[in-house]
Formats: C-alpha cells, structure tokens, sequence
C-alpha cells in the first residue's frame, strides 16, 4: 500500500516537469500556430544559464530564475522577429524546416561554446524532502508542479481575463479578422511567442536543479512536451495539466509494477498518446 | 481548420497547372546519368571516398523521395524511421533465418509495407499535427518492442551483426542503390503521371472535395503509405548492409524520420527531382561545410537550412519554376 | 623555445615521406566529450614523439577525421584517410557502431588499427579475423570481471549481500545483462531488484521506491553522466539506506565532486588525474602544461599511450610493413598511466590490451575522486553505508 501510494507520489511530480515544458510550447502552437521544433533548446538555454549562474557569480538558481525568463523572453522576440515572422504565411511544413534548423543552430552553438560534457547545478535543497510518514515528497520536484500548475493558471487568466490574452485569442482564431478590428497582429505574436521560450527556459531552470544542464537535455522533453499538448488538444490549457498527470502516473506504474517497466514506460506513455488521438479521431471529436 | 491555416496553405495549392511537356524529364534523366557514370568518373584518389558518400546520398534520397510520395496524399508522417528501422530489422532477421540476400530485401520491404497498412488504416482519420505526433508515437512504440524483446530474437538494445551486402564490394553496393533509387524515382514518375496524382492531390487538398470528386480516400492513404513505406524499407536494408551493425536507438532514431522531411522540404515539395536533388545538396554542403568550417559546421549547417526557407520556400525546384517551361515532375 | 621552433622548422622540412597516422575520433554528436579528450591526448603525445626525433627519423604527421559519432560518416570518413590522405596506419574509435561499420574497409584494405575505445562485444566479432586489429581499451567483460572481483571484497569485508541492478535500456547498460546478474548469483550475492530505466530522463523516483522495498547493499547502475545527480537526489529524498551505490559511466558530470550529494558515490575507471602511478603523473603534469588543466576523461591519456606505442612500434620495426610493425607492437611491454601494457589474445581477438587488472575502484570522497580498491591503490579507505 505504502509503495502504491508513494508510486503515485513518484507519477504526480514527475507529471509536473512535463506540464511546465509543455505550457509554454501549448503558447506557440495554440496562439502563433508555429509547430516549434526548438522549443527544447530554450529549455537548454535557461538551463545553462542557471549553471553559468551558479557556477560563475554563486546565485542561486532560483533566485535568476525571473532574471533568466526575462532574458530569453527577449531571445525568442529576437527569434519572432528575424525568423518565425516571415514564414507565418508559408506552409505548415516550412515553419517546421525553420525550427528544426534553429533547433540544430542552437544546439551546435551551447556544444561549439560549452562542450558535450553533462554540468550539473548545487544547491542546498537540491535534495530536500518532505517525509509524511514512510512517504517522502521530493522538494524540487513539488516545488516544478506547484509552479507549472501556477503557470497555467496565470495563462489562463491572461488568456482569458486580460485584453491582451483576448487579443491573443481572437489573432488564434482569425488572424484576418483580428486585424481588420485593429488588433496589432504582429505585436501579439511576439509577445506570445516570447512567453512561450520565456516558459521554456522557466523549466530549463528547475531541469537545471533536479538534473542537469547539456546541449541536448531539451530533446527528451520537447519530444513529451509536443506529445502532450496533442493529446491535450491544440490550445487547451487545463488539458496540459491532466495530460500531464495521466502519463505521469501511468509511467510511474508502469515502472513500478511492472517487471523490467523502465524499458516499457516509454512505449505506454507513447501507446497513451497513440490510442487517445486514434480513439478521439475515430469517435468524430476531431 | 483555421481560417488562418487555410491561408496559410494556400500558397502551395495554387501553384498553376501545366502541361508537361517531355523536356521536364530532362534534368531527372540527366540526374540519374550522371549518379549512374559516377563511379567511372576520373576523380583520382578521391575515387573511393566520393563513392562512399555517394552511397549514402542515394540512401538519403531514396528516403526522401519516398517520404514525399507519402506527403503527396497529404500525410506528413514522422514515422518514416520506424519504417527505415523495419527493413533493417526485417532484412538482418530474415538472412539470419537462412533466406539469400536476393529475397530478403523484398520480403523486407513488403512486410514494412504490411505493417504500414495497419499504422495507415489506423490514423486514417488523423490530420496534421495530431497525424505527425501519432506517427512519431508509432515510431517510439516500435523500438521501444524491439529494443525490451530478448536478446536471442532481434538482438536487443545491443543490436544486430548484419553480414555486408554484395560480400562489401563498394562499386557492387553503389550500383544496387543506385538501381534502388532509380526504381523509386520510377515508382514517383508513375505516381505522377497516373490518376494516382490527381487523387493524392485532391486528398491533400482538403478530404471533403476528394469525396465529392468520389475519390476513395482509404484506398488511396492506403496505397501511399504502402508504396512509401516499403521503398524506405529498402534504404534501411541499404543502411543495415553497408554498416554491418543496426541498433534500436541508431535505426529508429527520430533524425532520421525528421531528414526525409527536411531534405523534401529543402529541395521542393511534391516533386521527383526535388527531393533527390535536396539530399545530394545537403550532404555535398555538409561535406563542405565539415572540411572548411570543421567545429561547429553544424551551426553553420543549421543556419543554412533556415535561410534556404525564408529565401526559398518552394525549395530548389522554386528556382526553376520562376523560369517558363512546363510543369514540373 | 628557439631550439625548439628551430627543430620544428628543419622538421617541417623534411616532411615528405613522413609517416603518416589517420584518426578517427567522434569530434562531433554523442560521442564528441570522449572524442574530443582522446584528440587533445594524441596531440600532446605528437607533440612529445616529434620533440624526441619523429619516427622513423621524420615528424610524424597526424590526419584527424570526425565521424560525428554516426556509422554512416565514419565510412566515408575512414575510407578517406585510408585512400586519400593515404595514411600509413589508423588509430582513433570510440563508439562501437562506427568501429563495426569501419570494418568493412578495413578489411578491404587491410588497414593496419590501433584501436582505443569500442568496448562492445559485437565489435569483437566483427574484427575477429582481422590480422592487424590492437584493441586498448577493455572489453565490457573485463570491466565486469573488474566489479566482480570488487563486490567479492565488499561480501568478505563488508557483509554485502544482497545487489540491486539499474540499468539504462540502451546498448550501453543492456549489454550482457543477464550473465552479470548469474556471476553476481554464483558469487553468491542475492539480487533483490534488476531495473531498466531510461537515461537522461530524470525520472528516477519509481525505480527508488522499488529499491527501498528490496532492501538491497550495494546499488549497481549502468548508466550515463545525465543520471548521477538525478539518481543521488532521488535516494537521498526517499532516503534509501545503502552500503554502496556505485556506478559506471563513461564520464561523470562536471563539478559533480563539489555536490554533497555525490559524497561516497563509487564508481569504475581505467584512469583517475589524481592515480598515484608515476607515468600517470608525468602525463598529469604534461597534459597541464600544454592545456594549462586537468582532465578527467580517461580517453585522453588512452590516446596519448596509444601513439606512443604505436609509434615505438613503428621505430622498433625500423619500416612501415605491417607485418613488421604488427610483430613489434605485439612486443609492446611498457608502463603506462594504466600500469603495464602488453597485448595478448582476449576471447576473439589477437591483440588485447588493457583487461580486468587495470580498473581502478574510486570514491567520491570529500570533493576528489579518490581511489579505494584495489587495496593496494587505494589512497582513503572506502566508507561503506552499512
């Protein structure tokens, strides 16, 4: 019992470090409708930010975290202005050869500068706990749910409350049309699309404390992340959360309770995504 | 779909119809020439190197081209490693069963098309970004079998001793993928040239026309997924007999699902030439690049790809359609 | 300083006929850390080899090549040192699917390899029948020969009994599983748990529960430098109570040592910068002065033994026949910073170097690496949890 319910600890805050990937790149796709293959490398990029923090001038990682989200909202303007802007237009499949090409500049640029080797972060609380009982509730991590379900929560609200979110969501529904009322297409989206790395860059930071900063940590993630926001359904925000949790637990179920799990987790957690969006499409939702 | 969506898409769908005339074959013919003289070609000691990444620039293109074929019926897949890792596998499995290399490679190829069958009648209904992320799904749940199977049947995480094709003679290997292109590039010509185009175009188009036109959607996904798959099937046969050794994470790694789009992409969409050419620009610039910038070429590489499509977003073949001539293969 | 640019230049002179070595390193992709440290170890050792009269009488010369850790450019890559630069000899190879896939030319052209990484069995196959194949590196065997015989001293010493397994589901942790958890079961330990996880993940959380359920001594994992940390964190936060937890990966992550959480961490290498051995010093002190740091990747100094050998070889021979050379470097007995190098037959192949004996034990002790087993190295005693 005590292992189920721990199992179920385990699946709740790893679902967290997916949810807080996931939100940013949810932006993108659901507002801007750029499919970004190098969402992942904004992640790296707070990531060694955090490391170049902590290693160089002792701040703590959480402590530059607004610093570094601030820093790499203004890298993804510059990206939406030299790049993502002129291909709005253009095909799907085009705006997807653009990304994977920044994904490969950027990620060649950190192992050209930095190196290939894995740097990790210390800080005091890396390995805090909460113990209740014999169930023990990893600080980090439950720190990156409550922060990744804050997220959602503030995008929502903007989204949905502030005028500029309503402005985001009516460029998201009709681009013409946003435009024709005088909405400043332009400026939303590279708002939008800076928030989306700014938020990748906010998880790039807490991978940097739980686990480690590299030139490739952001592709196990973005891979999830894309498979997340799918299952989820483009532009729903709360279904991040759920999606989350759902593959979370299930992996961690898997990798307890089943022999040799660890190698099969990742073909449930894919199997989950496969069977929701063949079920989905085949009931008509889509 | 979104009115911006619908905007966006535009572009490609009202590209002007043409006749074609017999001299757009031109370039194709004369690109399969000269890959066909290449190895006879007077290169010096250069010969046996150049012959090599040639090898793989055939792979390559045959990859692509056979990833467009699939992108014809409007399905942007990511699951073309799956298919690439399933020949390998296919291929290496049924030698160790004692079939010749002769029989295997089709028998590979055709159960790769047997599966993709399935995959294809399943997604049927799947659009867009939720078809690419299935697909990718697909691809992560196929290693993910072949990598947690016991070692004894296909080698585990470990991987797979593959014996060399045509006993390692690179001349031999080069003219058999050289054949194997030239059979894909036959099989888009006839893609092209049938009814099929029109159907594929239609389906691509938006699946409600294609109704109307009374164009059977499921037969015709169906078919292109098969055709699709089962050519890049034989490039992992091609793959798996010149390296010798095949792996679950190397075969069915997301890059090489990911190179068969770009490659399209960057040498022009929907179209025979463009996706063998892409593949041969590429890696003739990744060579350059490899030797003239040599750390960091990657960056220089990735910077390429991103100006080619803000300046070229109909890829190579944009260039030639700005010129008058017919319509394009 | 002007002596030596002055030989450099008569050096430089004299070039024509020199010998030539290709090398193959994965410069870029995966395996660029490892590559990246052998390039710097076969440098200084060029730098050494000509400051002490070239081979053969004239400077070596050395043709790097990248195979960006991918089999489909190691082909091309190889087959152009050997048929364009027209290199003499081949070293270099750190991943073991671009070392299969060079087979073939190899081969083909009967290329002469002194060959330092690649430690899957597989490649052992693939190069069985091939005459001139000098493999350094230990096959994974023998660094579980090394384990084995470490756990022994643990269950005799330290009461160790029982064993838990991690490993990662790639080719590197799933290699030959399943015959390490019978020697461990014929040495008499009991495994508790044998667990698959995936590297790089982070996710870490399950398979510690797991553990904790079973009780284990000795934690075993088989992964990478991404999973040190995570894996440290997560034992600490379900405080799993451990006589050892001990890893093997290539490398581990930068500034790990600094990280309480790395205290008493065990782990395997051939090489650590702080081995008392004496070459292992000198080539500590050479390495600083040419790159002004230290190195922690054992490749670097495997590299740098690797063409010294080679090289040695080569003079010995007194031409660049093969068969010559291959004759002499079979003879090759010198210490190195690994101890002492002799070539002799492993299971499949003719000349193997390095085996079981060179491992070295360590543990994180303080903020060094230190090493504990074998006793006779060891410069700390080890901590053992229990």
């Amino acid at each position: 019992m005590d292992l189920f319910v721990q199992t179920l600890v385990n699946g709740l805050l790893q679902s967290g470090l997916y949810a807080l990937v996931a939100s940013g790149l949810a932006l993108a796709v659901g507002v801007v409708g750029i499919v970004n293959f190098a969402h992942g490398e904004y992640l790296m990029i707070g990531a060694f930010l955090a490391w170049a923090g902590s290693a160089f001038l002792g701040v703590d990682p959480l402590l530059s975290l607004p610093v570094i989200a601030v820093a790499v909202f203004a890298i993804g303007a510059l990206t939406y202005r030299v790049s993502i802007r002129h291909v709005l237009l253009a095909p799907e499949l085009n705006q997807m050869l653009l990304t994977f090409g920044l994904g490969i500049l950027l990620q060649n640029l950190a192992l050209m500068l930095l190196g290939g080797n894995t740097r990790t972060v210390t800080t005091p609380y890396q390995a805090s706990s909460l113990q209740l009982g014999d169930l023990s509730v990893g600080g980090p991590k439950a720190l990156a749910f409550g922060l990744a379900a804050l997220l959602l929560g503030a995008l929502y609200v903007v989204l949905y409350r502030t005028t500029l979110g309503r402005q985001m969501r009516a460029v998201a529904q009709n681009r013409r049309g946003a435009q024709l009322i005088g909405i400043d297409v332009d400026r939303v989206y590279l708002i939008a699309f800076g928030v989306s790395c700014a938020l990748a860059a906010v998880a790039g930071v807490l991978v940097s404390v739980l686990l480690f900063a590299s030139p490739t940590v952001g592709l196990v993630f973005a891979l999830k992340a894309f498979a997340i926001i799918v299952m989820a359904g483009l532009g729903n925000l709360t279904g991040v959360l759920w999606a989350s949790v759902l593959l979370g637990v299930s992996e961690a179920l898997v990798q307890t309770y089943v022999p040799g799990g660890g190698g099969w987790s990742d073909a449930v957690f894919f199997l989950m995504i496969f069977g929701t969006l063949v079920l989905r499409s085949f009931r008509g939702a889509r | 779909m979104s009115a911006r969506q619908a905007e966006a898409g535009a572009p490609v769908r009202a590209a002007p119809r043409r006749e074609i005339t017999p001299g757009a074959a031109l370039p194709l013919l004369g690109f399969l020439l000269l890959a066909a003289l290449f190895p006879f070609l007077p290169l010096g000691s250069r010969a046996e190197f150049l012959l090599q990444i040639a090898f793989f620039t055939l792979v390559a293109g045959i990859m692509a081209l056979s990833w467009d074929i699939l992108a014809r019926s409007g399905q942007v897949s990511l699951a073309h490693a799956a298919f690439y890792g399933l020949g390998a596998y296919g291929y290496a499995l049924l030698l160790k069963a004692g079939l010749p290399w002769l029989l295997a490679m089709p028998v590979a190829a055709l159960l790769a098309g047997g599966v993709s069958l399935i995959l294809g009648a399943v997604t049927m209904r799947l659009s867009g970004m939720y078809f690419a992320i299935a697909t990718l799904a697909f691809t992560e749940v196929v290693r993910t079998i072949i990598q947690n199977l016991p070692e004894s049947v296909a080698g585990g995480a470990t991987g797979l001793l593959v014996p060399a094709l045509l006993g390692g003679n690179s001349r031999a290997q080069y003219a058999l993928a050289w054949g194997l292109l030239a059979f894909t590039v036959l099989v888009s010509l006839a893609v092209r040239l049938t009814r099929l185009h029109f159907a594929f175009a239609a389906i691509r188009q938006g699946e409600e026309t294609a109704r109307v036109l009374g164009v059977s959607i499921v037969r015709f996904k169906l078919l292109a997924f098969f055709i699709s798959s089962s050519l890049a099937a034989l490039a992992g046969v091609l793959y798996a007999g010149k390296t010798f050794f095949i792996n679950p994470l190397e075969t069915f790694s997301l890059a090489n699902s990911i190179a068969p789009l770009t490659t399209s992409i960057f040498g022009g969409l929907y179209t025979t030439l463009g996706p063998v050419l892409g593949a041969t620009v590429l890696r003739v610039a990744e060579e350059l690049l490899h030797n003239s910038v040599k750390d960091g070429y990657l960056v220089v590489y990735g910077l390429v790809l991103m100006l080619s499509i803000l300046w070229l977003p109909r890829g190579l073949m944009g260039l030639r359609r700005n010129r008058k001539h017919g319509g394009d293969l | 300083m002007k002596t030596l640019l002055m030989t450099g230049v008569l050096l430089a002179l004299s070039g024509a006929g020199a010998v030539k070595v290709g090398v193959l390193l994965p410069l870029s992709g995966a395996g660029s850390v490892s590559g990246q440290a052998a390039k710097n170890g076969y440098q200084l050792a060029l730098d050494e080899i000509n400051r002490a009269g070239g081979v053969l009488g004239k400077p070596l010369e050395l043709e790097f090549a990248d195979d960006g850790s991918a089999p489909a450019k190691a082909v091309p890559e190889f087959v152009k040192l050997v048929t364009v630069e027209k290199v003499d000899f081949m070293a270099g190879g750190v991943s073991s699917a671009t070392s299969i896939a060079v087979s073939g030319p190899a081969k083909q052209y009967g290329t002469f390899m002194a060959w330092i990484g690649a430690a899957a069995v597989p490649v052992e196959d693939a190069f069985a029948d091939h005459p001139y194949f000098f493999h350094y590196h230990p096959w994974s065997y023998y660094n579980f020969e090394a384990i084995l015989g470490y756990f022994k001293y643990l269950k005799t010493y330290k009461k160790a009994k029982t064993i838990a397994i991690a490993y990662e589901d790639g080719p590197f942790g799933s290699a030959g599983i399943d015959a390490t958890v019978d020697a461990f079961r014929k040495a008499g330990f009991n495994v508790v748990m044998t667990e698959k996880f995936k590297t790089g993940s982070g996710n870490f959380g399950p398979l510690v529960s797991k553990a904790k359920a079973a009780k284990p001594d000795i934690l075993y994992w088989v992964g990478y430098d991404t999973d040190a940390l995570p894996l440290a964190t997560e034992i600490k936060q379900q405080n799993l109570q451990l006589g050892l937890l001990y890893g093997t990966p290539p490398s581990w992550p930068v500034g790990f040592e600094k990280n309480s959480l790395s205290d008493n961490v065990a782990g395997l290498s051939l090489w650590l910068s702080t081995s008392p051995n004496k070459d292992s010093r000198t080539f500590v002190a050479a390495y600083k002065k040419k790159y002004g740091t230290v190195t922690d990747e054992y490749f670097a100094p495997l590299a740098y033994v690797n063409l010294k050998t080679l090289a040695a070889a080569i003079n010995r021979a007194g031409t660049t026949d093969k068969a010559k050379v291959a004759a002499e470097m079979a003879k090759t007995n010198v210490s190195t910073p690994f101890g002492q190098l002799t070539f002799s037959p492993s299971l499949k192949t003719k000349y193997q170097g390095f085996k079981a004996g060179n491992w070295l034990h360590f543990q994180y002790l303080g903020d060094a690496r230190v090493p504990v087993f074998p006793i006779k190295f060891a410069q700390k005693p080890m901590v053992y949890g229990k």
